[in-house]
């Protein structure tokens, strides 16, 4: 990670925030409708919780960070952001089905759970591009 | 020295993990780790918490009053001409801090550079957050239909900019600095 960090929060902070104008505008609603038919296919009226429709905008700041980091050729960075946007849409299949299940019950263990998924949902967007692009980021983890 | 260096680290690869995925690895496991503790000690840190918020507010109410908008502070309710906020907990920074907190733990250096990441981090992190709540408050007062949208907005985004943003700046200026000024020194 060579170039400066500032530059680089500046392209963060300026994708993300033309994607973040496309997710609003029209993407989320489709999302939305595509999960609630998955809902509806699990046999549930309610829907899916109010409380849980924030964790999938996290596709936002991992498509962001995919887009602005350097060394990849187009292909490739394609390929990886196709697997990474499969994962998180995995991962909100897995998000919805225990925020679904935990939603009205007030035990302790299942705010803890709440909160997990809340962190980590912030945190893998993170988490993929560090896999991802671990070749490039290699002088950020070398020692010595 | 070099090919010694290279040697030694294709021979640590070989031995073990990517240190990415091994980084990755012990991340995921403090983050659930801190989720856990945290809410935990919930009822002993009900105190802390309730202060937080109150800085919190008093502090983007001041800014917002410094700048020019007239904004009232009653609790934790920070009331403009067009819009009320509340500060919670998720506004504090807390979050972000807890969540670069498992981060740098997670990172390999030494005790005495994580503790110096958070003596400079977390009121770095903590006054990134004001900026952020100054900001979303200023624009959604004045457009108060943009709220929800700038409040994703800047959670979202906030919350990674925080986190890849004071983690790299801390690899780069604490950990990676001291090791170039003592690579000198000896």
């Amino acid at each position: 990670m060579r170039e400066k960090l500032l530059w680089f929060i500046l392209k963060f902070l300026g994708i993300s925030f033309v994607l973040f104008i496309f997710w609003w505008w029209k993407i989320q609603g489709f999302y939305l409708l595509f999960f609630e038919s998955f809902v509806q296919f699990l046999g549930v009226d309610s829907g899916i919780p109010q409380s849980s429709v924030w964790i999938f905008s996290n596709l936002i700041p991992f498509a962001s960070l995919m887009i602005i980091t350097r060394g990849f050729k187009i292909n490739e960075r394609l390929k990886k952001l196709g697997w990474g946007i499969l994962i998180l849409i995995i991962w909100h299949f897995i998000s919805i089905l225990i925020f679904f299940y935990s939603t009205g019950v007030r035990l302790e263990p299942v705010r803890i759970i709440f909160y997990t998924l809340y962190f980590l949902s912030v945190a893998l967007p993170f988490f993929l591009w560090l896999v991802f692009f671990r070749k490039k980021l290699k002088g950020l983890f070398a020692l010595g | 020295m070099k090919q010694r260096k290279k040697q030694k680290d294709k021979k640590e690869e070989k031995k073990g993990l990517n240190p990415i995925i091994k980084f990755c690895l012990l991340f995921f496991v403090l983050l659930v780790a801190v989720t856990v503790i945290y809410f935990s000690l919930d009822r002993y840190l009900e105190k802390p918490l309730t202060m937080l918020e109150d800085s919190t507010a008093f502090l983007t109410a001041s800014i917002l009053n410094l700048l020019g908008i007239s904004a009232h502070l009653s609790t934790r309710v920070i009331s403009m001409d067009n819009l009320s906020i509340e500060v919670i907990a998720e506004c504090t920074g807390l979050f972000e801090i807890l969540i670069f907190l498992a981060a740098m733990i997670a990172y390999p250096a030494d005790f005495r550079k994580k503790l110096l990441g958070v003596l400079y981090g977390f009121p770095l992190l903590y006054g990134i957050n004001i900026i952020r709540m100054v900001l979303i408050s200023l624009i959604a007062n004045r457009y108060p239909q943009s709220f929800e949208f700038l409040h994703l907005y800047f959670w979202q985004i906030g919350m990674i900019l925080i986190i890849l943003g004071v983690w790299v700046w801390w690899i780069q200026k604490i950990v990676k600095y001291e090791r170039k000024t003592s690579l000198v020194h000896t």
